[in-house]
């Protein structure tokens, strides 16, 4: 639920994230679903009590509401969720960014959860969005950084309209910028805020985040999406002190000059040429941003040229993630649509509220639009949110899971046929953090060199599984198989065949 | 006085005037002149859709949309006509309804260049640039640079980037001033690795339109990845400039947008317009004000304003002294007529009058003593004079006009020493301050000193930038 009675709090149509990670050490991908609150300025008639739920995997993409057995039911007004297991224990604990102080839930196993945000000392009660963990000082623990929307309260709501005094949600410049909080992770079960030492407070109107090694000098870097304010670039000197570079790089405006209304962003090697890209959701009228990384000098905001862009220009883009998901060996790349007004058709002859999620095919670089052809119809719009990958089924394909502001969520199973298999390792640190955020994999399959990063946050207010996967398309193995871990430690794995599953721990001995 | 509506009914053809009062921003004034029409037999198809354009200009769809229908079926206005009431819908979200009017002129004059161009640009307002092409294609198309523009644009958005870098090079080739041809050219070569050509693609863009945040930001990132540091950094402060009035603006457009019936975001934005010398563009949001709040002395005080900027002194002359009657105890209003009227080339003793009054009622401006020590210098007393620039320069250290004045004073009366070593003072008093380096810079090259005021003039460039960024983003 949003809480929405009315008034249009700009807060109801920001939607809530959606997480599949393995919460129960299963081996399966359980479901996390984020969920919004009635606010407190509403009567108590628009709508039940909700909380956020856990879904428990019971094997083959079926779901069971554990909610109340895990404690990960928390009853605030819900935006964003982060996983990383920031204990070193080997099991994934769970960040909960709400409007209002935020939650961090320790996972004690078997699907069980304890609230340790008092201890821990993560409870910021601004407005949080969409999160990240990283070892941001590379001193093998997992740290977080939870990106701030805007400087809003109930309070301070203001009524909007559009041109022609239709009642409108506020754009987002009605509102003040915010700063992002950086916290470093001491260790202890306790977290230090090192916004202000780390660099990375620049007040913007933050919504999504990533962090990769963007910049390729072996440090992850982060990447923020502002709306309505240029997005930041902020590179890690390596010691966890950052530099926002995002206007002189190239990744913080649209081609035109112009910054966008930035909500989710996803990493990855789009155009197969071993550099990390990044794709950034906008409005309608601004069409998605993909950002074309040249190397460690910048990027050049290829959007048109890359197919993005026309396809895009109507559409208000929020979570999204580049993944394989035709096992071809290059990244797609799914967007989860829907307007931010609930009534877009009055404001626009030509906008529709309720949005298709669109797919586009990776072919040879160029995307091509195939949603008509990949996703149901009756499935296939909304007022898109949060949005997160993962082979919840279990049979080697990435499926997605997409939350709707207001409504229920859609799970799409792959379906992929064509014969296609990829191989999939999921990594274990052990002198690098144990989710092993910030590791490269590389591979050769036939000619062409696969390169993927497992990175932290990405896409909207969601989480993603960190399985890393190897579109082999019809070649039965991918060879020269090679995992660059973030303690500089490098593993050669030589050929894997088709089909399998890599649990991958980081070897003691591994050379450099 | 006759009533605007009855003055525009008297003329042959109110198109015209009509047409300016929507320009300025008077749709109620537009829509009003031309409704008796909308209702007559006979009426001119371009008055009907002006008609509707100020219905829509003023949010009124509701009433514009018979008018709509009248020109889709029975009527057939200029395709200039056509296509500004297109744009109209456009910028009020209406789109879509604008393609049906343009679609519904090309059935009856499908080779007409002007609505094939038009047409082009709804679809690529849409993300339709398979349609762009199409309709870029059928006889009667233009070849223009703003054909060949979308032309090229549309490709690069198929992924047919060697056509689009023809047609680009084409549209740039038969206007090598068309900025936007310019920038996206610029984009594709950049994409292709071609960081000199980009460079020199959106330099050209910016010769021609020195505010575009595409091309000042992509010339920045060339600068910096081609090594040129020093450069770099002069034009990413250019570029920050231009991107934060950009979002300024947006700000302003937003709020105004956003209370369409709140006078005071319309003056804010209209003063936003003209504190950064887009005085064109701040009349349409000024006179919106003024529709809303006619008696607003603010927003009459800021179109005089605009109106001088202009150089529409008669104009300017008329509302300062409109505004003087109101308010006779302001001595600014007193010096703003003195100024309008020196300009227009008043006899001296009368703009003289209007200074002393002014002088009288208290005006603390700098642009008072400087009007009065011109007129000291006229009348032989250079001491008096230096004395009231000297004044002016104390009162607004960072107004520049007062420095070159005082400047120039000097110079003239053979102290140049005295000069130079005054405005040198004054730059290391307060080092942020660049309003008195324009006037060294002068003094510099008048006495053969070249390389000295070229350094000058490099320091001010960037002094000029970075203070205007702090002036933008207050």
């Amino acid at each position: 639920m949003n809480g929405a009675c009315g008034r249009r709090y700009l807060l109801e149509t920001m939607g809530s994230g959606v997480a599949l990670f393995d919460a129960d050490g299963d081996g399966d991908l359980d479901l996390f679903l984020v969920d919004g609150a009635r606010l407190p300025c509403c009567p108590a008639t628009s709508g039940p009590a909700t909380r956020d739920r856990y879904f428990e995997n019971l094997g083959g993409g079926a779901f069971r509401d554990a909610t109340e057995r895990s404690g990960l039911g928390d009853p605030g007004y819900g935006m964003g969720v982060a996983v990383g297991d920031v204990d070193g224990d080997g099991r994934p604990d769970v960040h909960v960014a709400n409007f209002g102080p935020d939650r961090l839930f320790r996972n004690l196993g078997e699907g069980r959860f304890e609230d340790v945000t008092g201890p821990a000392r993560v409870g910021d009660p601004r407005w949080g969005s969409s999160a990240a963990f990283g070892d941001f000082d590379r001193d093998g623990d997992l740290d977080l950084l939870v990106a701030n929307y805007l400087d809003f309260t109930v309070a301070t709501h203001r009524d909007c309209t559009a041109a022609n005094g239709i009642p409108v949600y506020c754009d987002p410049d009605a509102y003040g910028r915010v700063g992002s909080v950086l916290y470093r992770n001491a260790g202890d079960g306790t977290f230090e805020d090192a916004t202000e030492a780390s660099g990375v407070g620049l007040p913007g109107k933050a919504l999504g985040v990533v962090f990769a090694d963007l910049d390729l000098d072996g440090d992850g870097d982060l990447y923020v999406a502002n709306d309505g304010v240029e997005n930041f670039l902020f590179r890690n000197d390596g010691r966890g002190v950052f530099e926002e570079d995002g206007l002189v790089s190239g990744a913080a405006l649209s081609d035109r000059g112009f910054a966008q209304a930035g909500m989710g962003v996803t990493a990855g090697d789009a155009d197969g040429d071993g550099l990390p890209d990044l794709l950034v959701t906008n409005l309608s009228g601004e069409t998605n941003a993909y950002y074309r990384n040249l190397g460690p000098g910048g990027f050049v905001h290829r959007s048109q040229a890359a197919g993005l862009g026309a396809p895009s220009l109507l559409d208000t883009g929020f979570g999204a993630e580049f993944a394989d998901f035709d096992l071809d060996g290059d990244l797609d790349l799914l967007v989860a649509n829907g307007h931010v007004l609930d009534n877009a058709e009055r404001v626009s002859d030509v906008l529709r509220s309720r949005q298709l999620h669109r797919l586009y095919r990776n072919e040879g670089g160029l995307f091509r639009e195939a949603t008509a052809e990949a996703i149901p119809p009756e499935a296939s719009e909304g007022f898109g949110r949060g949005l997160a990958v993962g082979d919840f089924d279990g049979d080697g394909l990435p499926d997605v899971v997409v939350s709707h502001c207001g409504g229920a969520p859609f799970l799409y199973r792959n379906a992929s046929g064509g014969g296609a298999r990829g191989v999939q390792i999921r990594l274990v640190g052990t002198r690098s953090n144990r989710d092993g955020i910030g590791a490269r994999v590389e591979a050769r399959v036939g000619e062409r060199l696969l390169v993927r990063e497992v990175v932290g946050g990405g896409s909207y207010l969601s989480h993603s599984d960190r399985t890393i996967l190897l579109g082999l398309g019809s070649a039965p193995e991918a060879r020269e198989v090679t995992v660059r871990w973030p303690s500089g430690a490098v593993q050669r794995l030589g050929s894997l065949p088709a089909g399998g599953l890599l649990v991958l721990r980081e070897a003691e001995g591994a050379g450099r | 006085m006759i009533p605007l509506a009855t003055l525009l009914l008297g003329l042959q053809d109110p198109v015209a005037p009509a047409r300016a009062l929507l320009e300025e921003g008077r749709f109620a004034a537009a829509a009003s002149a031309l409704e008796p029409l909308g209702v007559k037999e006979g009426a001119s198809p371009d008055s009907l859709a002006l008609l509707a354009e100020a219905w829509v200009a003023l949010g009124l769809l509701d009433r514009a949309e018979p008018l709509l229908g009248r020109l889709s079926t029975e009527s057939s206005p200029s395709p200039e006509a056509l296509v500004s009431l297109a744009e109209r819908l456009a910028s009020a979200g209406r789109i879509g309804r604008a393609g049906v009017l343009l679609d519904s002129a090309l059935a009856r004059r499908p080779d007409d260049p002007v609505l094939l161009l038009a047409a082009a640009r709804q679809r690529y307002g849409l993300g339709k640039p398979d349609q762009v092409l199409d309709f870029l294609a059928r006889p009667g198309a233009p070849s223009g640079s703003g054909a060949e523009y979308l032309r090229g644009a549309s490709l690069r958005s198929l992924g047919r980037e060697a056509e689009a870098e023809t047609a680009l090079r084409r549209a740039v080739a038969a206007e090598p001033r068309h900025a936007p041809s310019q920038e996206e050219l610029g984009h594709l070569l950049e994409g292709k690795g071609d960081l000199e050509g980009a460079l020199r693609s959106f330099e050209a863009a910016l010769a021609a339109d020195a505010d575009r945040p595409g091309a000042a930001g992509g010339r920045a990132r060339l600068l910096a990845r081609l090594g040129r540091r020093e450069d770099a950094d002069l034009a990413f402060v250019r570029f920050r400039v231009i991107h934060a009035f950009e979002e300024a603006r947006k700000d302003h457009e937003t709020s105004a947008r956003e209370h369409p019936e709140q006078p005071g975001a319309w003056l804010a934005l209209g003063d936003f317009l003209l504190e950064n010398r887009q005085v064109r563009e701040s009349l349409p949001p000024l006179r919106r004000a003024l529709e809303l709040a006619p008696d607003d002395a603010r927003a009459i005080e800021s179109l005089a304003r605009a109106r001088a900027a202009l150089g529409e002194s008669e104009e300017s002359e008329r509302i300062y002294g409109d505004l003087r009657r109101r308010f006779p105890d302001r001595g600014d209003l007193a010096l703003r007529l003195a100024e309008v009227r020196e300009e227009r080339g008043a006899p001296e003793g009368e703009v003289a009058r209007l200074l002393e009054e002014s002088a009288r009622l208290g005006c603390q401006e700098a642009a008072l003593d400087l009007a009065l020590g011109r007129a000291d210098l006229r009348a032989g007393r250079p001491e008096d004079a230096l004395r009231r620039f000297r004044e002016a320069t104390s009162r607004e250290a960072g107004n520049a006009e007062a420095w070159r004045t005082l400047g120039f004073a000097l110079e003239s009366l053979g102290r140049k020493d005295e000069a130079e070593r005054e405005l040198r003072t004054a730059l290391e008093r307060d080092r942020s301050n660049p309003a008195p380096r324009p006037a060294l810079i002068h003094l510099l090259e008048g006495r053969g000193r070249t390389a000295e005021a070229a350094r000058e003039r490099a320091l001010y460039e960037r002094q000029v930038l970075e203070s205007r960024l702090r002036s933008v983003r207050r």
